[in-house]
């Protein structure tokens, strides 16, 4: 099960300790599974495995970054209980997280990420904080930047690719929107009804021109010329320094944009840094699929 | 892990031994009764149920509630009644999962008792052949099966 591997890691959790722990989890999903039965007798394994996930989520939730080993020692029930109100307060914090993703929403018309803001709608409706907290109830279309890693779960995904979302349309916020529509047409024509990051080729773009000290990043666009100096400043840096590079790059582009919270500015850091390994791999011919031409 | 969550979870053979030996008393009033033997047998048989349907079961197991329901049935004898039950507890998981658990125990045993008795005529492979895939499909679109019309055109 999965979820158990996440509750459980393996190699820090010895076979007593986890079979302790599975014994004293075992009353509590009886309980949750009895309740979710109202009043049948027995569940489909499936179903139950997913009672078992809901439960090491909220469980986890309710650590608040304590020792995970602290579940052999602490009253479970009442650990349950307060993983569901802080379950429930990223509830209510993800509804302002949305509006907020919303209302910030670039005015460009991509069709996936619309949608996908649209889907979120549903979420409030959906979601099952007491059974399936697990679970993430909507669609998700839009390609960020940085994918949500795979082990948030439940609302702590949505809240997590909420912020992202925001960050991205931070950066987004700082271009005229006529010139990011020239890059995002450069980068693939398809971008509006196709899913694509409208972010990353205004942020390659600036970031490039960063890495550069050109003085307007909003503005400039990447020549071939400018390729070629770039290409060369990055061959002669091994991967930690080029690294470092992209993401002082990246530091310049938030200072520009405004963009002062330290989680947003990490990860635009990352986002930079991440072009490295395209960078390295294909000539600088062939940059152009990360800097888009712009007409 | 999954496995033992199954087991642990699920009602142990000595739990279900009693709860039928304390049926006993109730069913004897109709001349069904079930020996020691035929006891175990249900228990294993329970588990075997579980097993093959993919289901757990947490809060005692079903054949108490299939004994004490079917019991009164005219078309059940002594020499058949720990059969039934073993079909009638496949019969239940089985169309328990084919309802997509839309249905719930009581509604599946009483809907189960209902056609037994009634054009089923005791037959158990007219119970789990006709009327039950029906209802199941039927709970599936979210039919109510307390509503007397469609119910009435069902059986």
């Amino acid at each position: 099960m999965e979820n158990e591997k996440l509750l459980v890691p393996e190699g820090e959790w010895t076979a007593e300790e986890q079979l302790a722990l599975q014994k004293k989890l075992l009353p509590l999903l009886a309980h949750r599974t009895a309740l979710y039965a109202a009043g049948d007798t027995s569940a489909r394994v499936e179903t139950v495995r997913e009672l078992l996930a809901s439960i090491t989520f909220t469980l986890d939730v309710g650590l608040m970054g304590a020792p995970r080993k602290t579940l052999l020692t602490t009253d479970l029930d009442a650990l349950f209980e307060r993983g569901g109100h802080v379950i429930d307060q990223k509830v209510e914090a993800g509804r302002l997280l949305w509006n907020a993703a919303c209302l910030t929403a670039p005015k460009l018309e991509s069709r996936s990420l619309q949608e996908t803001l649209q889907s979120f709608s549903l979420f409030w409706k959906r979601y099952d904080a007491r059974f399936f907290a697990h679970v993430f109830p909507c669609d998700i279309d839009y390609p960020l930047l940085r994918p949500v890693p795979e082990t948030l779960l439940g609302v702590e995904y949505m809240n997590e690719y909420l912020r992202r979302v925001l960050t991205e349309n931070a950066v987004l916020a700082a271009f005229d929107p006529e010139r990011t529509m020239l890059l995002l047409d450069a980068d693939s024509p398809l971008w509006r009804d196709a899913p694509a990051n409208l972010a990353a080729p205004v942020l390659a773009n600036a970031v490039g021109l960063a890495m550069l000290m050109k003085k307007d990043l909003r503005v400039r666009k990447l020549s071939n010329d400018d390729l070629t100096v770039l290409s060369a400043q990055l061959a002669v840096l091994t991967d930690e320094k080029a690294t470092e590079t992209l993401r002082l790059a990246a530091e310049t582009v938030c200072n520009m944009a405004n963009i002062r919270d330290a989680a947003s500015r990490t990860y635009l850091a990352d986002s930079a840094s991440d072009m490295l390994l395209r960078l390295r791999r294909v000539p600088v011919e062939g940059w152009r699929g990360t800097f888009p031409e712009m007409e | 892990m999954d496995n033992d969550f199954s087991l642990e979870m699920s009602a142990t053979r000595d739990v279900i031994a009693r709860e039928l030996q304390g049926c006993n008393a109730l069913t004897a009033r109709f001349g069904l009764t079930l020996t020691e033997q035929e006891v175990k047998t249900l228990a294993v048989a329970h588990e075997n149920a579980l097993r093959d349907t993919g289901r757990i079961a947490f809060g005692g197991s079903i054949l108490k509630k299939l004994a004490e329901t079917f019991c009164d049935s005219p078309f059940i004898t002594r020499e058949a009644w720990a059969d039934t039950l073993a079909e009638l507890q496949d019969d239940f998981y089985y169309f328990k999962n084919d309802s997509d658990d839309r249905l719930s125990d009581d509604e599946l045993i009483e809907t189960m008792k209902r056609v037994f008795d009634g054009p089923a005529q005791g037959s158990l492979d007219y119970l789990s052949g006709t009327s039950l895939p029906e209802l199941c499909r039927r709970a599936r679109e979210d039919f109510d099966p307390t509503n007397a019309a469609v119910t009435r055109e069902l059986f």
